[in-house]
C-alpha cells in the first residue's frame, strides 16, 4: 500500500509490544507491576518508583484532547497528507499522554477544543504498521 | 522553592564576563562555514576582552562541533572542556559551569562559543537523535520546534484565556527593540494585525510568531574577578546561575503551561544571587516563539500564571518601558541561528557595560538572562550585574 507519512522508526525492543498491539487494534500501555503507574512511552524502568518490573495493560482507547495544532504545511519530507491536518496531544483515561492526529473533524479552532473527549481509531498506514489515531468521541 | 547550597552561594561574583561578540557578520552567510562562525566569534570576543586566543585554556561549546574541534581549529590545547548539549540554553548553562571551573582553578580564561549555519547549512553535517521522536512523534507529522511549542501554547490559551492578539504583542514589542539594533535582521515596525495576517504555519502560530532562521556565531569570555580587573572593559559579574532539565518530549511535561525546568533554574539562580524578581532592570528571555517569554516570566515567578503577556501588552517591555525585555530584538527580529542562547548573554553584557547606543537601558545594573533548551525541556538562568 502507498505510505503517506513517516513510519515509526527505529522501533525499539522495549516498545515492540506497543506496536504489536496497534497491529492487533489494541492500545497497549506499559504499567509498573510494583506501584501500578501507567506510563508512555515504553521504557524498562518505572519513571515514578524506578522498579524494573514492567508489565502491559490494554487501554480503553478513550481520552481527552490535551492540546492541538492545526498544521498548514508539512513538517516532514515523508508527510504526503494534504494540509490542513490536526496534530494532537491526547490525555489517555489511564493517565499518560501521547502524540497522535485528530481525524474526522473540521480542522478549525472553532470545532476543536482542548479537553474534548476523543477515542482511538486504529489506522493501517503500511503493510506492517497500524497507528493509533483519534477522533472526537461519538 | 529550590534553593542552592552554601557552597554554590560562595561562587557568587567570583568570576566575570570580560569579553563578548558575534561573528564578523550575522544573517544569511552561505560563504561562511559553521566552524568559521565559531572562530570569528571567539577571536572577536577575546579581543573585546583585551586578551589573546592563546590565553584561552577552557573551551565550552554545544551543538555539532565538540570543544576538541574548536581547540584544534584555534591551535590551543585546553585544560578544561565542556560539551554539554541540552538545546539552545546550553551556552547559558555553560556560563555557570565556567564559573565553577574558574573558581577551582581548572582553567583561567574560559570561552563559551556558538556557531551555527542554521540558514545556509554551510559546513554542516546534519545528524540528530531521533530514537524516540522517530517512533512516537514523526509518524503523526510532528517535526521541528513549531509543532511542539504550539502544543504548549494552545494549552496555555485554554487554561488562562491568553489570546492570539496577546502573543502578537510580544512580536511587536521585540521588533521595536530590533529597530534600534543595527545588527538586527528586521528594523521595520510591525503591528498586531501584521502578525495575525502573516502566513499561517501551524495554529496557533503564524509566521511572525516564529523566530528567524539565520547563520550566526557568538562567544562569551570569562575569567576570575581578580584577573578581570586587567581586562579591556568593565567586568560583568556572574552573581547567580541555575540550571535544570525536565523532559525532551512535551508529552512528558508535568504541566504544559508552566515550565518546571525554568522554574527550578530560576529559583536556583535567584537563591545563589540573593535577589528577588523585583531586583532586575533588564531582562533577556529566549524567544523562539512569541509565547515563550510570557510563559518564562510566569515560570520564573515574575508574573502570575496567565499574566506574563501583560508585560508586553502594557508597554513595560518596550523601549522607554519600566522593564525592558529582549533589547537586542530577540530571536524574533535580531537573529536566531538555531541555538540562540549565547546572544542574550552578549546583549545583557553590553547593556550592563552601557555600550548599546540607541537601545541602551538607562541605569541597567542587574540583568536576568533566561533561556530554554528544546521545548522548555532544559533551562538556564543567569543573574548578571555590573557591580558586586
Amino acid at each position: 500500500m502507498d505510505v503517506d507519512r513517516p513510519l515509526p522508526t527505529p522501533i525499539t525492543p522495549e516498545a515492540k509490544p506497543f506496536w504489536d498491539g496497534c497491529r492487533a487494534e489494541k492500545l497497549m500501555l506499559p504499567r509498573c507491576e510494583d506501584c501500578g503507574h501507567v506510563f508512555f512511552y515504553p521504557r524498562i524502568l518505572c519513571p515514578r518508583c524506578h522498579s524494573r518490573r514492567i508489565g502491559w495493560m490494554q487501554a480503553s482507547g478513550r481520552g481527552t484532547l490535551h492540546s492541538f495544532e492545526i498544521a498548514h504545511q508539512a513538517f516532514q519530507k515523508a508527510w504526503k497528507i494534504k494540509p490542513p491536518y490536526v496534530l494532537a496531544m491526547v490525555q489517555l483515561e489511564e493517565g499518560p499522554r501521547m502524540m497522535s492526529n485528530l481525524i474526522n473533524v473540521e480542522p478549525s479552532p472553532k470545532a476543536i477544543k482542548c479537553d474534548m473527549p476523543v477515542e482511538v481509531v486504529f489506522t493501517q498506514v503500511s503493510d506492517d504498521v497500524t497507528l493509533p489515531l483519534f477522533q472526537p468521541r461519538r | 522553592m529550590a534553593t542552592v547550597s552554601e557552597r554554590q552561594r560562595e561562587l557568587r561574583n567570583v568570576a566575570c564576563i570580560v569579553g563578548v561578540d558575534e561573528s564578523d557578520q550575522i544573517g544569511t552567510l552561505p560563504n561562511v562555514s559553521q566552524l568559521s562562525l565559531h572562530l570569528e566569534a571567539i577571536s572577536n570576543a577575546v579581543r573585546d576582552a583585551g586578551l589573546k586566543v592563546k590565553d584561552v585554556d577552557g573551551i565550552f561549546t554545544a551543538g555539532q562541533h565538540s570543544p576538541a574541534t574548536l581547540g584544534e581549529a584555534l591551535g590551543v590545547k585546553p585544560r578544561y572542556v565542556d560539551g554539554t548539549t541540552v538545546g539552545g540554553c546550553s551556552f547559558i548553562i555553560m556560563v555557570g559551569h565556567a564559573v565553577a571551573a574558574l573558581h577551582h582553578g581548572l582553567c583561567d580564561v574560559a570561552v563559551v562559543s556558538h556557531g551555527e549555519s542554521g540558514r545556509s547549512g554551510t559546513g554542516v553535517t546534519r545528524s540528530r537523535d531521533t530514537a524516540l521522536s522517530g517512533q512516537f512523534e514523526f509518524p503523526y507529522g510532528f517535526g521541528g520546534a513549531t509543532t511542539y511549542f504550539g502544543m504548549i501554547t494552545t494549552r496555555h490559551m485554554h487554561e488562562y484565556g491568553t489570546t492570539l492578539e496577546q502573543w502578537a504583542q510580544v512580536a511587536v514589542s521585540t521588533r521595536k527593540w530590533a529597530a534600534l539594533n543595527p545588527k538586527a535582521r528586521f528594523h521595520d515596525p510591525i503591528t498586531v494585525a501584521d502578525v495575525l495576517n502573516s502566513r499561517p504555519v501551524s495554529y496557533p502560530f503564524n509566521l511572525l510568531n516564529i523566530c528567524l532562521v539565520t547563520d550566526a556565531g557568538g562567544a562569551v569570555v570569562l575569567t576570575r574577578a581578580d584577573r578581570a580587573k586587567d581586562c579591556a572593559k568593565a567586568p560583568v559579574y556572574v552573581r547567580g546561575f541555575g540550571e535544570a532539565t525536565e523532559h525532551v518530549m512535551v508529552t512528558q511535561m508535568d504541566s504544559l503551561s508552566v515550565s518546571a525546568a525554568t522554574r527550578l533554574a530560576g529559583e536556583r539562580a535567584f537563591s545563589m544571587a540573593g535577589v528577588s524578581s523585583k531586583d532586575f532592570n533588564h531582562i533577556m528571555l529566549y524567544d523562539a516563539f512569541t509565547s515563550g517569554p510570557p510563559i518564562m516570566l510566569e515560570s520564573l515567578g515574575l508574573a502570575k500564571p496567565g499574566e506574563g503577556v501583560q508585560f508586553f501588552s502594557e508597554g513595560r517591555s518596550t523601549p522607554g518601558g519600566s522593564l525592558p525585555i529582549n533589547t537586542n530584538g530577540g530571536g524574533l527580529s535580531y537573529t536566531h541561528s538555531g541555538m540562540y542562547g549565547i546572544f542574550p548573554i552578549i546583549e545583557a553584557t553590553r547593556q550592563l557595560r552601557g555600550e548599546t547606543g540607541a537601545r541602551q537601558v538607562p541605569g541597567a545594573s542587574c540583568s536576568l538572562v533566561n533561556g530554554m533548551g528544546g521545548m522548555l525541556s532544559a533551562a538556564g538562568t543567569l543573574v548578571l550585574a555590573n557591580r558586586t
